[in-house]
């Protein structure tokens, strides 16, 4: 299905949220250190909206949660569900299309 | 000076958000900035500023409550339905409670209860009279927990008494030579019980004011 452009960078906070959790679950602010560390700080973003991202995917069955304590604190730990691993695998092929058509634009541009 | 994430939490809940959401998401960002903090104090801040730099990391207001206003699904069934939840629900309440105390009522004519029958039509009677009270109760105390705006519930509270009142319920023992009746009926509101049941709904938030 073609990609409107007003969305067609819609997805990204989620895809990086399922491919990190898809190895294990963490809690928030474990996932935004593992983003860091794995974009070697280069992607930084206000962490806090990476709760409405987490609740957005957990409403549509995309993730998990269960609550544990630990050193007094109650964390809300994420893990990715079957729907989610779907929804991964469905979100990185839209990427990986549009990356293309980007560096293909951006390689080879063609004027009207 | 208030923390700026509980001011935030009227935001939230005034965008219809439920009370348990917005707990949920304030706690995990209150964690989370304690997480920053205690990280930055271990690599040597001092205390003020490792503060000042989480509250810069966590992001600004406006970027903590956009991703959850903008979003409609967020929102909580009562503020995406008003109608139905403060004015159909409690209405369909009270006419389960009148189904289930005529069943009631009916099951105990089988049982040595039937000697009491008429007494315990007075009480299914009173029943129906003080559910929309109690009903009202629980709108008024949901809504201002939610924030929300008090017509729906004043609605929804007041149309739980003109249902009250339009409720009759009649319990006739059986006589040597005449069967006995239950009977309940829907008809044009009795002006009594609606003034003083329109008056008691109303009761809780001429006290909040």
């Amino acid at each position: 299905m073609p990609t409107t452009t007003s969305q067609f960078l819609n997805g990204v906070p989620e895809l990086l949220v399922l491919r990190l959790l898809r190895d294990r679950e963490m809690y928030g602010y474990e996932l935004v250190e593992a983003i860091r560390a794995a974009s070697n700080d280069k992607l930084t973003f206000a962490e806090g909206v990476i709760y409405p991202v987490l609740h957005a995917l957990e409403r549509d069955g995309a993730l998990s949660t269960r609550r544990q304590t630990v050193n007094g604190r109650s964390r809300v730990y994420y893990s990715v569900t079957p729907t989610g691993k779907d929804r991964f695998d469905a979100l990185l092929a839209h990427w990986q299309r549009v990356h293309s058509t980007i560096a293909t634009i951006v390689e080879t541009p063609r004027h009207a | 000076m208030p923390d700026r994430l509980e001011v935030m939490r009227e935001d939230l809940l005034k965008a219809g958000l439920s009370p348990a959401h917005v707990h949920r998401y304030l706690r995990e960002l209150t964690e989370h900035r304690d997480d920053i903090v205690a990280h930055l104090i271990a690599k040597g801040a001092e205390p003020h500023l490792a503060w000042a730099e989480a509250d810069r990391r966590l992001g600004s207001n406006d970027a903590l409550l956009l991703p959850m206003l903008a979003d409609r699904r967020f929102r909580s069934l009562a503020a995406r339905w008003p109608a139905l939840f403060y004015l159909a629900l409690p209405l369909l309440c009270q006419l389960i409670l009148v189904a289930l105390g005529s069943c009631v009522l009916l099951a105990a004519t089988e049982t040595p209860l039937r000697s009491v029958i008429i007494d315990l039509g007075h009480g299914l009677k009173l029943l129906t009279y003080a559910a929309p009270i109690v009903l009202a109760m629980a709108l008024f105390t949901f809504s201002h927990r939610r924030r929300a705006s008090q017509s729906w519930p004043v609605a929804g509270a007041l149309a739980s008494a003109v249902l009250a009142a339009m409720i009759t319920i009649n319990v006739l023992p059986s006589l040597p030579d005449q069967p006995g009746e239950i009977s309940v009926a829907i008809g044009f509101p009795a002006l009594l019980p609606l003034l003083v049941i329109g008056t008691l709904v109303l009761l809780p938030t001429s006290i909040r004011r």
